[in-house]
């Protein structure tokens, strides 16, 4: 259960981000919109942490869904991300 | 609408936790379940929606800049009544305030509705709501290896700064006036915290 302390109703932001603070060197990918929650999580790994598929396929077209699994774990691994749960 | 996760949110009016779901938010329904209907709310006058730091965002126009990018990302919550609760557009290649060479997800707008805002109705609706997608942006920086730190930028009001010291954010800058803007950010070993408390990490 929720505790008053932790309730929030409010409104945050309203600026865009200054571009000093963009990190100018992470870029929006080319290329069509991914088709699935799969590909949208690892095309934006991919953009974040380009050092992780330098040697790898950067394009998941013709990818089957358990290898784009696979390369998700491997991400997660890598990254030390738990898998949360409750997903 | 596309359905991101099942979430529970607070019934205001018998603290009963109900059904709700984050959905991906499109330009369309922006505009017809956000700017269409948001601000129709007969007993509070054109001073106080005036007063309200949001009052004239442009949920559509926000979408259709940011929505459909690998980058960005714009949701709301979905009730039971078909009624979105609340609505964030956020970002994940912020570079982090508190350790720079690290990124953070910006949140650079974030919004329970009017009807759940209790300064301005006698009774809202559900409670709750923005830190439901505040929780949100902070699973979407764990998953994407950011560590879940997210930054952002706040009115320091009371009741938020309540909340944020509360969920452990880190107020950036001291100097900045606080009838601004104010810059925030959650710290990985904050996000790592909430996580755990949440039930999402072990």
């Amino acid at each position: 259960m929720m505790e008053n302390k932790d309730i929030f109703d409010g409104v945050i932001g309203g600026r865009k981000l200054s571009k000093k603070f963009v990190k100018e060197e992470i870029l929006e990918p080319n290329g069509s919109e991914p088709t699935s929650e799969l590909d949208r999580k690892l095309s934006r790994l991919m953009a974040l942490h380009p050092e992780l598929v330098r040697f790898r396929r950067s394009n998941l077209a013709g990818l089957d869904e358990p290898t784009k699994r696979a390369l998700l774990e491997d991400m997660y691994d890598v990254l030390g991300v738990t898998p949360l749960r409750n997903e | 609408m596309e359905t991101l996760k099942r979430i529970q949110i607070l019934r205001a009016d018998s603290n009963q936790t109900v059904d709700a779901e984050i959905i991906r938010l499109t330009t369309d329904v922006a505009r017809e379940k956000i700017d269409k209907v948001w601000w129709k709310l007969p007993s509070v006058s054109a001073e106080e929606m005036n007063d309200e730091g949001d009052f004239h965002w442009d949920w559509e126009r926000l979408a259709r800049i940011y929505s459909g990018k690998i980058l960005h990302e714009c949701v709301a919550v979905l009730s039971q009544e078909n009624y979105l609760e609340g609505a964030m557009v956020y970002q994940f290649n912020a570079k982090s305030k508190l350790e720079p060479n690290k990124e953070s997800v910006y949140v650079g707008w974030l919004a329970s509705a009017p009807r759940n805002r209790n300064w301005l109705v006698s009774q809202t609706f559900y409670k709750g709501v923005g830190t439901m997608l505040l929780y949100w942006a902070l699973r979407e920086s764990y998953d994407a290896g950011l560590g879940g730190r997210i930054s952002l930028q706040s009115l320091p009001t009371p009741s938020t700064v309540q909340f944020y010291e509360n969920k452990g954010l880190v107020r950036i800058d001291l100097t900045q006036p606080t009838n601004d803007l104010v810059d925030y950010e959650l710290p990985e070993s904050a996000a790592l915290a909430w996580l755990q408390k949440q039930g999402d990490l072990p």
